[in-house]
């Protein structure tokens, strides 16, 4: 890397490390170090809200399944707009009049303490697990990437994180994240600017629109009903809708955004802001990854991206096999390349005819192309035995290392680095509020000065923060990452959203019928996730809710509590 | 838009509604033109 890339990632690490710890105003108690005494402006919640959905893995893995597979992962979003808005009119008034600091001390206030324990400890085990991940997925692929020391980069993500989030608090993971989400947009930008520049003089951007229509990566709402599915309309507008109404009310990390806003209205507004922005945000992220596919159309690409696999399997026992898949890439590279300048060319005579047979040709060639990557990965996995090995998720940071000039290099780095900080530093702050408000002071020691609790919530903060990167140094073989880290997710999100539709939408739901439909949901979410191994994980959020729902509702009135729950 | 009326949330839903509908209309429209 060029010492401009060195110096703006250093300069990018000081200034937001710099900024958190500033962040100590109203922090000397418990409720303005965890609820920044609800004091935020919408749109600094409303940012730390994407900032701390939009992880690295996100980032890396989007842009390389545009490469890949084009547009289609943005139909995962299409219930996010329907869930913030449902969200805005439940779950944000019921936990701002409660005063909560956690989603589950409301179900305390509305059920008993076995049921917030039960939801709370589930929070941090998983959770306190995908902070680990979501410090390692970017940490491995900058590592092979760069030529990094993997224990290094794990330590430089997640060391200034716990750091800030430590001293600063609440207030330093939004302010933070407001600039990092600056950061992020920035690095996408600066990346379309020199893809577009990167393109042929021959070939304009609508041209390359159209290349890239021609091999499907425009085509982003597939209305097929197919559980099996991820990706389709029907999976995003309901198992999706279900899994974002479940990590926007239920989830700690989400729901402690929206609590320090200044208002009810405020945290209604803040969530609002990912409603309106957040598909066309994703569809650029998206759209950055099939420029990069469109870019190596006509600069010729790595067989593999990933250059450790890549420099391994040319002096292994796999070398012979793997020269002579490269030489039949080559030329199936070249081949391409013809047909997309015929293509581009093509494309300015209107001569229907003659673009639809130039299409057939470069849709062809750029199938052979695919055939040919796909041989190589399964070598990789051969070779390896990693047989969850993806090699999208090295596209953009190889794209970007390789192709990008000094200085926007860093950028790029500093942009990854900023998705996993701002998501890292948000499920801290969260893992140590729920640890802290859910189990030190609920059930160790009730009556303490504010010094003690803030005293404990620093050292929670810390002592997750070293569980993270422990998880995170330890955790390989990662595979897709997106999903590694949704799917696990999805095991508890679906019954959680469950329980909080019993403690919010009925009257006559009890404590012990809630605990039980959260165990039964759990249970069925698990059944269909191994009996039904290829049922799309979107949909365990479905059957999560709705058997919470259900069984809970059933017990509370086979037997009902005398005295009716407080509303 | 207050907390003690619900009902003045509409125009909020049929704006949130309305942009999701014209974005998805959008990313349909751009698949379907370039491919």
């Amino acid at each position: 890397m060029h010492w401009i890339d060195w110096l703006v990632v250093g300069v990018y690490l000081v200034w937001i490390v710099w900024d958190g710890l500033r962040r100590t105003k109203k922090s000397d108690k418990i409720e303005g170090y965890f609820l920044a005494s609800r004091s935020l402006p919408w749109w600094a919640v409303g940012l730390s809200v994407m900032a701390t959905q939009l992880s690295a893995i996100t980032l890396v893995g989007t842009t390389g399944q545009g490469y890949s597979d084009g547009m289609q992962f943005v139909q995962f979003y299409f219930g996010l707009p329907i869930a913030m808005l449902i969200l805005s009119v439940t779950v944000v008034p019921f936990f701002y009049r409660a005063g909560v600091y956690t989603a589950y001390q409301y179900l305390e206030q509305r059920f008993d303490a076995k049921t917030r324990a039960l939801t709370s400890a589930l929070f941090l085990l998983s959770r306190g697990l995908q902070c680990g991940v979501i410090i390692a997925a970017p940490a491995v692929i900058l590592s092979i990437v760069l030529g990094w020391n993997l224990t290094l980069t794990v330590l430089a993500i997640g060391l200034p994180t716990a750091l800030y989030t430590m001293v600063g608090g609440v207030q330093a993971v939004t302010w933070t994240d407001v600039k990092q989400m600056v950061v992020i947009v920035a690095g996408v930008s600066a990346a379309v600017v020199v893809l577009i520049a990167g393109l042929p003089e021959a070939v304009s951007v609508t041209h390359a629109l159209h290349v890239a229509g021609a091999t499907g990566r425009l085509t982003s709402v597939d209305f097929t009903f197919d559980l099996n599915d991820t990706y389709t309309f029907w999976s995003g507008m309901i198992g999706g809708l279900f899994l974002m109404l479940s990590y926007f009310g239920c989830d700690q990390s989400q729901v402690q955004r929206y609590l320090t806003a200044r208002s009810v209205n405020e945290g209604r507004q803040s969530l609002l802001m990912s409603a309106y922005v957040k598909i066309p945000l994703q569809a650029v992220i998206l759209l950055t990854g099939v420029f990069v596919f469109v870019y190596y159309l006509f600069v010729p690409p790595p067989m593999l991206f990933n250059p450790v696999h890549d420099a391994a399997l040319r002096s292994g026992p796999y070398a012979a096999r793997y020269a002579e898949l490269e030489r039949s890439f080559e030329r199936a590279v070249a081949m391409r390349r013809e047909a997309a300048f015929a293509l581009a060319a093509t494309q300015r005579t209107n001569n229907e005819e003659a673009i639809a047979i130039v299409r057939q040709r470069f849709g062809a060639a750029d199938g052979r192309v695919r055939v040919i990557r796909r041989h190589a990965i399964a070598l990789v996995k051969e070779a390896t035995g990693d047989q969850a090995y993806n090699d999208v998720n090295y596209v953009f940071p190889t794209f970007v290392t390789s192709q990008m000039p000094p200085g926007l290099v860093g950028l790029l780095i500093a942009a990854i680095f900023a998705a996993a900080m701002s998501s890292i530093a948000a499920e801290l702050n969260s893992l140590s509020t729920a640890t802290l408000m859910d189990f030190y002071k609920r059930f160790f020691k009730r009556e303490a000065s504010e010094a003690h609790y803030l005293n404990v919530s620093w050292i929670a903060t810390a002592v997750w923060g070293v569980i993270a990167c422990v998880v995170a140094i330890f955790a390989t073989n990662l595979g897709s990452l997106i999903e590694v880290v949704n799917r696990f997710g999805s095991f508890f999100y679906g019954s959680l959203l469950g329980v909080f539709v019993l403690a919010i939408g009925t009257r006559r739901a009890t404590g012990t019928g809630a605990f039980i439909g959260l165990i039964a949901g759990m249970s069925a979410v698990a059944f269909v996730a191994f009996r039904y191994p290829s049922i799309s994980f979107l949909w365990h959020n479905v059957v999560g809710a709705v058997v919470v729902t259900v069984v809970g509702m059933a017990l509370s009135l086979a037997a009902p509590n005398r005295q009716r729950s407080p509303r | 838009m207050t907390d003690a009326d619900p009902y003045r949330f509409a125009p909020t839903a049929v704006k949130v509604i309305a942009v999701e509908f014209l974005t998805l209309a959008a990313l349909w429209f751009v698949g379907r033109y370039f491919s």
